[in-house]
């Protein structure tokens, strides 16, 4: 029985971490990388773009959808995320907003389109149903309408808040 | 590898301020804060206004994602309803940007929004009618507001994300040469009376109309039956938008493509539902009904005879009006036979199909048939000509209330 291929990742912050390389196989990015390279034993992948933290979670994610794979999420959502998704991935999401920020950046660097569809529907679902106010308080969105354009674009969407 | 807390990825991020770049200043700045990052920021802008020291995450990097920056956004947008979009546009000038380019709903209201403008600029040239500035906002303000009425009632939400959304923004860039007129969906909110009435006022605008509605054949001949044969009238603009009368039709256009598909009912409601056999066995009968001869419906189902005789009365007495023929009605009706309950689903057909069983609108049989022949014999060679609707003259709101009390006193 042949020994599981492994890949060696190190993070922004020199962290490194050692993955099945059938795993990690899941970026795009990584692929690419790989198919370009040599055939080392264990080739050293530099992902100078992505902190530990949010890596670990990458790779977290890779580890469970190599063998479970990612189901579609539904466009546009019509619910709550949490009724669309694996409890898997419930649980993965249950993260702070600065790190689910940086696992989109990571995700998309790292060219994951299951785990990029997941968390961009997350920040979806946080924005769904919430009013102009709350969106710009969750997000530090500054309003930058003048009262007129606002009183304006208020009036055109009236009845669509009433819906 | 532990799980690290929040506040322990706040403090490691902000340990790595120093030997990293802006990335990590955002990160910084909200550890130093130690606050949650939902919180308002205007005590912390600066005099010029701007609040960059204490952006959010979300702006911050999506920013420094440089050119997947709008990619990320858009990947967000497409989860996003109809109405989500909408006010996500609200937020500022960026994402208002952002929300037009990026999602698809809005940019379809956009595209109806042209066209909106284009028929009134059609309407103020027509040489067959002079209308006054006045009458012309009049007019569209009646039009705008036949459409938001109509797009509540039929949950434009839904409704759009079913006609539109057939996956994701096929490309952000439309073609130029793209006809300026809306997609199907939009315009099937816009109720059947007010584009009828719309293609009264200019041959271009008929033909812009027809257009449109002859891009799906099955609703456009649904409508000529509708308006023609039952001169069904749209009952919110006379008795409040508080009624959604017409919105049943409206709503369940889909359906108006599977004309055939059989009933659905949701089969674990009714069944905790009904208590009484008779009745389910009633609505067994009923689905069963789907498909076979309209004609033997009232006998098939045994109706007429369950019904009480003020009951049977109540039924011809709403069915027989024109004004009161609309899904509350319907739902009456079959709420009284004990066929449906309050989620059940009908598509336009099964409606014809229950009203025509109840024995009561004798005519509904013809127009089915007549339908049915019409689709047979006319699927392959829908004609390209306009066709014609006959639609008569509805009474006034003043000639209703006027017709109505009199019934009443009667």
């Amino acid at each position: 029985m042949s020994e599981t291929k492994q890949v060696e990742l190190t993070s922004k912050d020199k962290v490194s971490f050692k993955v099945d390389r059938d795993v990690i196989l899941m970026s795009g990015l990584v692929k690419d990388m790989l198919e370009e390279g040599d055939e080392d034993e264990t080739p050293i992948i530099p992902i100078p773009n992505v902190d530990s933290k949010p890596l670990q979670k990458v790779i977290e994610y890779c580890q469970y959808h190599h063998k479970e794979p990612a189901q579609e999420i539904e466009k546009p959502l019509k619910g709550k995320i949490e009724d669309v998704i694996c409890d898997w991935d419930k649980k993965f999401l249950e993260i702070d907003q600065s790190l689910l920020i940086e696992l989109i950046m990571a995700a998309n660097y790292l060219n994951i389109k299951d785990l990029l569809d997941l968390t961009c529907a997350k920040v979806a679902s946080m924005i769904k149903g919430k009013s102009p106010e709350q969106i710009r308080e969750m997000f530090g969105i500054e309003n930058d309408f003048t009262p007129e354009e606002e009183a304006k674009i208020r009036e055109e969407n009236k009845w669509c808040e009433e819906a | 590898m532990a799980h690290a807390s929040s506040n322990q990825a706040f403090q490691l991020l902000n340990n790595n301020t120093n030997s990293n770049g802006t990335f990590n200043n955002v990160d910084s700045n909200v550890a130093i804060s130690g606050v949650n990052i939902i919180r308002k920021t205007p005590k912390n802008k600066s005099h010029n206004g701007s609040s960059s020291d204490h952006i959010i995450p979300l702006v911050k990097m999506f920013a420094q994602a440089h050119d997947s920056g709008e990619e990320l956004y858009q990947r967000i947008l497409v989860f996003l309803p109809y109405s989500s979009a909408i006010i996500f546009s609200c937020v500022s000038q960026h994402f208002n940007q952002l929300a037009k380019k990026h999602s698809p709903y809005i940019f379809s209201m956009n595209q109806f929004i042209q066209w909106y403008h284009q028929v009134c600029v059609l309407m103020l040239s027509s040489n067959t009618e002079t209308i006054t500035a006045d009458i012309l906002k009049k007019k569209q303000h009646n039009f705008l507001r036949s459409v938001q009425v109509i797009s509540r009632s039929c949950r434009i939400q839904l409704l759009l994300n079913e006609l539109f959304h057939k996956a994701t923004i096929p490309s952000i860039e439309e073609p130029k040469d793209k006809p300026d007129i809306p997609p199907v969906g939009i315009f099937m909110c816009i109720p059947l009376s007010s584009r009828v009435e719309f293609t009264k006022k200019h041959k271009m605008v008929r033909q812009l109309i027809d257009t449109i509605s002859l891009q799906n054949v099955y609703y456009q001949e649904m409508c000529t039956f509708l308006l023609g044969k039952l001169q069904i009238i749209e009952f919110e603009q006379i008795k409040g938008e508080e009624n959604y009368g017409f919105s049943s039709v409206i709503q369940l256009i889909p359906d108006l493509q599977q004309l055939d598909q059989k009933v659905f009912i949701h089969q674990n409601l009714m069944a905790t539902t009904l208590q009484n056999q008779q009745q389910k066995k009633r609505v067994t009968l009923y689905q069963m009904s789907i498909g076979t001869n309209s004609t033997k419906y009232g006998t098939f189902l045994g109706l007429s005879g369950d019904l009480a005789n003020n009951e049977r009365q109540i039924i011809v007495n709403m069915a027989g009006s024109k004004y009161e023929f609309n899904d509350i009605i319907l739902y009456k009706l079959c709420q009284l036979s004990g066929v449906i309950t309050n989620t059940t689903s009908m598509s336009v057909t099964e409606m014809f199909q229950f009203l025509a069983m109840c024995g009561t609108l004798d005519t509904c049989q013809n127009v089915i048939e007549q339908y049915y022949n019409y689709k047979r014999n006319n699927l392959q060679t829908f004609p390209s000509a306009i066709q014609k609707c006959q639609v008569t003259t509805r009474e006034t709101t003043e000639e209703f209330r006027t017709t109505r009390d009199s019934k009443k006193a009667c």
